[in-house]
């Protein structure tokens, strides 16, 4: 599978058993998302979101199909190289931040760099960079707890960003905040797409963010019901048809 | 790469309550453990001090100590002037007949004790090097005069100088008070071989005798000599190979302390397993963040043992230092090998301090083992779904 999609799933069937029965979250779902895009799932609760995304990601492992992320095949990978691979190239944003509490910002940002031959100079630069891009370069000794939701999802956010992964994954990053702390986390993530070009996928059931992605995936049930154009891309359809 | 130290460092801070518990299990153990060695090595040292590697004992052929030896007196006539054996400026040989019996002594404060009584010649200031008078004289042979070992002192009546204590059948003036270094002679009585021999009834014999040798003799052919001779017949050994025999006493405590250790740590494993179980439950999402962050799964079980190492020895530490107090306090012991009372010191040396924080690391590593690994085996997915 030689693809030069960001992410390329090819039949991919990711099946739950739960005591005797068999839960389809996925059921054959073929999606091809281009480098560069931000690109949103949606769907209703239960429909098989949060399971795509772990399998983008590399942390979950279809029942059958394929997933390739960055032209990479990671379907047949052992756990232990995956993680490695997760590493290099993922960058991963929770509905609750996922933070660790008993690390500052600084810290946690620092936490994927472990993972890499950085020494602990390039490293602080490369936190700092991270945390500027955010917004909370004056937040780099607070505590988790010593910082507002919004301002969990951006150190959250920088974790995802500061090893330059080829993709950053988000579930449901504004999930947990007020409509202005989500409006700045979305715009935040356009930043991102936009400046540094990362593909961005995310996935969401709040309709402001259509606004902002270039596609929409819909799932319902586990199948890929369509794939709309976000309301970004179609303006940006409108404005090349206007010109 | 390894998840940070700082990490379980701040997490074992953060639950202050049930790590000072669990810290405080293990820190208790450790310190009975202290205790325990401490008194081991104090008795051992004690014991074995108690030779000079110059001097060999000559014992009964077959009798494993002093005690329950007896020696003739041409057996030691035929053995004094073999050439082994170093003289005094006088010329005379430096052998010295013993006869150390078991008397009733009173204790400061009530009950009674048994004290090794040692009848002897002056000769045995100078094969005992280690045995200086240290207050009055030594003994006027032929009269019931006695000089005192220093760990008596204070622990039984009648030791001070001018009093008189009653020993067997006799009473005996004290006339002076001698140390021996720390070593077990200093629990015991001295006075005139002759004067021991009459006062037991039981005739003109010894039980041992104690001979310095020129430096460089050669034990090996001594020994066969005393052996061998038809005249002597008799068993000898080095100073410190008796002494070290007579120490089983004190590897017997070890054996009994670290059953008692063991069976202590046993519950201390529990209850630190018990806290590690409770800290990976309460972490899961933290476990799925990091594995998904990349951390390997054995990097995750590291940093979890690491955690319960890190609590186990800070706790070693504390154990050792609420030990510490008993560090050159003195006691006696009831020697169940000569059953004769023995004076010494807890000693708490490096070696005991390092043997205790290996102890409490491996209470660590039992009690971290099981929750670390289940931290480890954790599926990344349902760790995350935990939330
Ligand atoms: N580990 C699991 N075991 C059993 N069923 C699961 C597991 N994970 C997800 N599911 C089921 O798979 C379906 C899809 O779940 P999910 O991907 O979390 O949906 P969404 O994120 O869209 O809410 C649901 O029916 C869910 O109950
Ligand atoms: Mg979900």
């Amino acid at each position: 599978m030689d693809s030069k999609f960001a992410v390329d799933l090819e039949h991919v069937v990711r099946t739950y058993k739960r005591d005797e029965f068999e839960v389809h979250a996925l059921d054959d779902v073929t999606i091809q998302v281009p480098e560069s895009r931000f690109v949103a799932i949606m769907g209703p609760s239960g429909s098989g979101k949060t399971t795509m995304l772990n399998l983008i990601a590399g942390i979950d492992h279809p029942t059958s199909g394929r997933v390739a992320v960055g032209g990479e095949e990671i379907t047949g990978m052992k756990e232990r190289d995956l993680a490695a691979w997760r590493a290099r190239h993922i960058g991963l944003v929770f509905q609750f931040y996922n933070l660790i509490p008993v690390l500052t910002a600084f810290e946690n940002v620092e936490l994927p760099l472990l993972l890499t031959n950085l020494g602990k100079a390039e490293r602080r630069e490369h936190v700092e960079t991270a945390l500027k891009v955010v917004g909370l370069a004056d937040r780099m000794d607070h505590y988790p707890r010593q910082l507002s939701g919004g301002q969990e999802q951006r150190v959250a956010i920088a974790r995802a960003i500061v090893t330059d992964p080829t993709i950053v994954v988000a579930d449901e990053p504004t999930g947990d905040l007020d409509a202005k702390s989500a409006e700045d986390i979305l715009g935040l993530m356009v930043d991102l797409n936009q400046q540094f070009h990362k593909t961005i996928v995310m996935v969401t059931h709040d309709p402001r963010a259509e606004r902002y992605v270039d596609t929409v995936y819909r799932l319902d049930k586990g199948v890929l019901a369509g794939v709309e154009p976000g309301k970004r891309a179609r303006g940006a359809e409108a404005a090349e048809a206007s010109a | 790469m390894a998840v940070p130290l700082k990490y379980n460092l701040r997490s074992l801070l953060v639950r202050r309550i049930s790590t000072a518990m669990t810290g405080g299990g293990i820190a208790l153990v450790v310190a009975v453990f202290v205790i325990v060695m401490a008194m081991v090595a104090g008795l051992n040292s004690t014991i074995s001090d108690t030779g000079s590697p110059d001097n060999m004992i000559v014992i009964r052929r077959g009798a494993t100590t002093e005690t329950y030896s007896a020696i003739q007196l041409p057996q030691f006539d035929a053995m004094k002037f073999l050439p082994q054996i170093k003289r005094d400026n006088a010329g005379n040989p430096m052998a010295s007949p013993e006869l150390p019996v078991q008397m009733l002594m009173q204790k400061v404060g009530g009950g009674t004790d048994n004290i090794v009584m040692r009848g002897v010649l002056p000769v045995a200031l100078e094969v005992h090097d280690k045995v200086h008078i240290s207050e009055g004289r030594m003994f006027k042979p032929a009269v019931n005069e006695v000089i005192v070992g220093k760990g008596l002192v204070g622990r039984y009546e009648n030791c001070a100088i001018g009093s008189t204590l009653h020993l067997g059948r006799g009473n005996w003036k004290v006339v002076g008070i001698f140390d021996a270094a720390g070593s077990s002679f200093e629990s015991e009585v001295w006075g005139d071989i002759h004067n021991v021999q009459d006062d037991t009834q039981r005739g003109a014999y010894y039980a041992d005798v104690r001979l310095k040798l020129l430096p460089g003799a050669d034990q090996a052919a001594l020994i066969q000599r005393i052996a061998d001779d038809p005249q002597i017949n008799l068993q000898a050994e080095s100073e410190p190979d008796y002494y070290k025999d007579q120490a089983v006493v004190a590897n017997q405590m070890r054996v009994l302390g670290m059953v008692v250790a063991i069976i202590m740590a046993v519950g201390a494993i529990f209850g630190a397993m018990n806290t590690m179980y409770a800290a990976v439950s309460t972490r899961t999402t933290e476990i799925g963040t990091l594995r998904a962050l990349g951390f390997s799964p054995a990097a995750v079980m590291t940093s979890f043992l690491t955690e319960a190492l890190m609590l186990a020895i800070a706790a070693g530490i504390v154990g050792i230092i609420l030990a510490m107090p008993i560090n050159g306090l003195s006691t006696t012991f009831g020697n169940f090998v000569t059953f004769s009372t023995l004076a010494f010191s807890f000693q708490v040396t490096p070696r005991i301090m390092l043997e205790a924080i290996i102890f409490a690391a491996v209470m660590g590593v039992f009690g971290g083992w099981l929750p670390a690994r289940q931290a480890m085996r954790m599926r990344v997915v349902d760790a995350l779904r935990s939330v």
